[in-house]
């Protein structure tokens, strides 16, 4: 459960990034926010994960994102980054999925327990002795994500989880992503996954909320999208 | 330009090497250190005429070469860049030094030559021993052991993530490099005018890549800790491994076993 | 300028070791007392980024060649002189470690040589003075602030450069190395330094200018206000470390030169003309560094010397070099082909099986 209400932020004073912005995501939920560049997508997830601070209030299942909060709030949020590099920050694929765990207090071998199970979960068994600045691009973004996993999230934020990935990659990012039953919130311009991923989508323009509603009502909405500098996903275009 | 192409195959064959699975690359990382430390101060401390003595410690990297299921070729192809250095020393030496020390025949070799070659030698078997340590020792491994031995852990912790992000860097870099010439043909480097920007643009990417990656750090719960894998427990083996190489170098910096060796042969 | 192994003798790496470690835990204290976590991963990709920025070609105009950026100064004008300092004794562990370039002996040396005088000299001595300065003041903050960075910049690297260039002719040479003369050696060394300082000086400005334009937050000490209480503790510790390694380093250095003062004077005020051997006439049983080694090894030889009229026992035929030493090093050799030979053999054979 994420709820917004009236949060905003400035970059610079008088130039807010985000604007009073109020939503609530339920327990569960698939919900896909997209919009132009600069929209305030980035901001809106910094300000969920306390990487940034604004105005207005913000509750992670109850639990406000305040600084004496942030530890239990990120225990409970998986972020996965546009840039998979950022994300795997340890020599090897196990190192960093049991970077996490290892903070949260588990011991390394129930650490690596878990990252087992992950893995083979994910079908990722064969990655986990290999070195990080050795995978290909699709490893790198299904290792960021089981890295996230690892920690058994209840909400998961990615940013971008498509960007150039071959199709093959993609479809698998798209599976794995509809595997889970976390709460889910995902940034992205690629509208097809978020069409095959997202039961709700959030439209924002110019940090404000354009549009609520459900995927298969907005992403329909030539005009709505346009607007938005956004085309009719593929799949829909006739 | 090259030059960072180069280092990425260079950084990448060492972890190829590394992820063996030969005795070698068994043994526990502490004791393969000890040893390599050991080895090269023996090495460097031969007096600096005894070329016959030093040979003898070629057998060590030799054999381990082999242990390891390793090429020495591909160790030779670093000595690129230890080399000019200790020849442009050791060059030196034959003009000083011009006394005669040995006579092959009617040919007279002076000590010059003799201390130059000792310290080439010096030099590649240095540089042969250092590789076989990396090349049989995962970096995760090797920081684990360090840690043993009380290494603090802001070093092994920046130095786990700096390995980490020089590919990444080495891999920008690189584009960037590639952009820069297919734009200007013909160029050996940077040009003057974009001496500032070239590296400064990266300079600030990286920054902002920093800032991301602690965020990245933050939501995994970092508080200043680095998780290492579990140091490798001391086996009989390594111990073994230990005695017996500080067994064998000892001798063979003291005694002149090659000495011994010809003369058993020439007849004294 | 990296050292390898071969060019160092035990002590001297054993003392340069000493004096860097002692700089990085002073240079550790002094961080964890900021207790800024998000240094560490700034350091990381900083170092990294120095690293490869390293491996980048700049065309110096006018020329052929082309020169390198200096990491020290770069690095202490972003981070600062410790986090500086440590981050590029990992770069230097890294490119002895994985590259070949120095070696994990020397390493100590290379650290004192390049990162300590590029990091606290460059810092304390160039880059801060200049900075927090008045000059150019008549130029407006900003025209200012541009030439106090390019002077610091390019004042730094020439300096640190020549420090590093005189370490390694130190070095080499209280370890006995050479045959070149003290002198001789330091008068080719500092002038090729001198220029490659100049030019690292050049680039290193001229990226820490590009940084001042978009981003002068980045900068040590380039933000219009400074915290001079924070400096001042610094500075006052740093002179501690100096004083330190002095006195570590002086204390060595006596030590080495009273074991071995024909070496240590030779290699000062040695005779070039004259051979090896008239130079050193009273240690040739010895060669070069008497160490405790090669005491032990003296008499070892003379209790194993059960054929007395084994080579290495004559005085005339220095040890080692003697027709049967050849001899026996040739039989070595081959022995070492030969284990070569069946390695390859039996690997072959295992990849064939597999």
């Amino acid at each position: 459960m994420i709820e917004f209400s009236n949060v905003t932020f400035c970059y610079e004073p008088g130039v807010p990034a985000v604007q009073n912005l109020s939503f609530t995501v339920r327990s569960g939920e698939s919900v896909g926010l997209i919009g132009a560049n600069g929209a305030g997508k980035s901001t809106l997830m910094q300000l969920l994960l306390g990487l940034l601070a604004g105005e207005g209030s913000i509750r992670v299942d109850g639990l406000p994102v305040e600084k004496k909060n942030l530890a239990a709030v990120r225990r409970k949020i998986g972020f996965v980054l546009q840039d998979s590099d950022n994300q795997l920050f340890m020599p090897t694929v196990l190192d960093d999925m049991v970077f996490g765990p290892c903070n949260y207090g588990l011991s390394r071998a129930q650490a690596e327990r878990r990252a087992d199970e992950v893995l083979a979960r994910l079908n990722l068994s064969h990655l986990k002795n290999r070195y990080n600045h050795k995978l290909s691009g699709g490893e790198k973004r299904m290792a960021a994500i089981a890295t996230i996993l690892v920690m058994a999230p209840s909400i998961i934020v990615m940013d971008e989880p498509t960007t150039a990935l071959d199709p093959v990659n993609r479809r698998a990012v798209i599976n794995a992503v509809n595997g889970l039953s976390q709460t889910k919130l995902i940034a992205s311009h690629d509208l097809d996954m978020i069409l095959d991923t997202c039961t709700r989508v959030i439209v924002l323009s110019h940090g404000e909320i354009a549009a609520d509603g459900p995927a298969q009502t907005i992403l329909r909405d030539q005009a709505l999208l346009e607007a938005n500098r956004l085309e009719l996903p593929l799949r829909l275009q006739k | 330009m090259d030059k960072l192409a180069k280092a990425q195959h260079e950084l990448r064959q060492m972890d190829e090497l590394a992820a063996g699975s030969s005795a070698f690359h068994r043994l526990h990382p502490l004791s393969k250190l000890a040893v390599t430390v050991f080895y090269i101060a023996l090495v460097v401390s031969f007096p600096k005429y005894d070329l016959t003595g030093l040979v003898v410690m070629l057998l060590y990297p030799v054999l381990a070469f082999q242990a390891a299921e390793l090429r020495i070729r591909d160790c030779f192809y670093k000595l690129r860049v230890v080399l000019p250095l200790v020849c442009a020393v050791g060059l030196a030496n034959p003009f000083f030094d011009r006394a005669p020390m040995l006579y092959l025949g009617s040919v007279s070799v002076p000590g010059g030559v003799v201390s130059m070659l000792t310290l080439m030698m010096k030099g590649v078997f240095s540089l042969m021993a250092s590789f076989l340590l990396i090349a049989t020792t995962k970096i995760d491994a090797l920081c684990a052991a360090l840690r043993q031995l009380h290494v603090p852990q802001l070093i092994t912790s920046l130095f786990l993530l700096t390995y980490r992000y020089i590919s990444v860097l080495l891999e920008e870099a690189s584009a960037m490099t590639t952009a820069y010439r297919l734009r200007a043909p013909g160029q050996k480097g940077v040009h003057i005018s974009a001496w500032g920007p070239f590296l400064g643009q990266l300079l600030l990417r990286s920054m902002d890549r920093a800032q991301e990656l602690y965020g990245s750090m933050l939501l995994r719960g970092y508080r200043g800790e680095f998780p290492y894998c579990a140091p490798q427990k001391a086996r009989i083996h390594d111990v073994l491994f230990f005695v017996c190489s500080i067994a064998s170098f000892t001798p063979a910096r003291l005694v002149n076993l090659p000495q011994l060796l010809g003369a058993l042969f020439t007849g004294g | 300028m990296h050292m390898a192994d071969a060019l160092l003798s035990v002590p001297v790496a054993a003392t340069m070791y000493a004096a860097s470690a002692v700089t990085v835990g002073v240079s550790i204290r002094t961080l964890k007392k900021d207790e800024n976590p998000a240094k560490l991963p700034v350091m990381a990709v900083a170092s990294a980024l120095i690293f490869a920025g390293q491996m980048i070609n700049y065309t110096i105009p006018g020329t052929g060649s082309s020169g390198h950026l200096c990491g020290g100064m770069l690095l202490s004008a972003l981070l600062g002189p410790q986090a500086g300092f440590l981050s590029m004794v990992v770069i230097l562990a890294i490119q002895a470690l994985f590259f070949a370039d120095g070696g994990l002996l020397a390493l100590g040396a290379n650290c004192w040589n390049m990162a300590f005088y590029g990091c606290f000299v460059g810092y304390y001595l160039i880059w801060r003075p200049v900075m927090c300065g008045r000059l150019f003041a008549s130029r407006g903050e900003k025209a200012a602030m541009r030439v106090k960075i390019a002077l610091a910049s390019v004042l730094g690297c020439v300096l640190t450069l020549q420090l590093g260039a005189f370490s390694v002719v130190l070095e080499t040479s209280l370890s006995g190395i050479t045959e070149l003369p003290f002198g001789a050696f330091a008068a080719i060394m500092q002038p090729i330094h001198l220029a490659i300082g100049a030019v690292e000086g050049l680039i290193t400005a001229a990226v820490l200018l590009f940084v001042y334009e978009a981003r002068p937050e980045l900068l040590m000490d380039a933000a219009p206000t400074t915290g001079e209480t924070a400096g001042k503790l610094s500075l006052k510790s740093t002179l501690a470390i100096l004083a330190v390694v002095v006195v570590l380093v002086g204390g060595a250095l006596s030590l080495l030169a009273s074991s071995n003062p024909d070496g240590l004077e030779w290699s000062l005020f040695g005779n070039p003309d004259a051979g090896y051997s008239e130079n050193m006439a009273l240690d040739e049983e010895n060669y070069g560094v008497q160490s405790a080694a090669s005491e032990a090894a003296a008499a070892v030889q003379e209790k194993t010397a059960f054929l007395p009229d084994y080579a290495f026992q004559n005085n005339d035929s220095a040890a080692g070099t003697s027709v049967s030493g050849l001899v026996g090093a040739a039989i070595v050799a081959a022995v070492a082909a030969g284990i070569c030979a069946l390695g390859g053999f039996f690997r072959r054979r295992k990849t064939k099986t597999t």
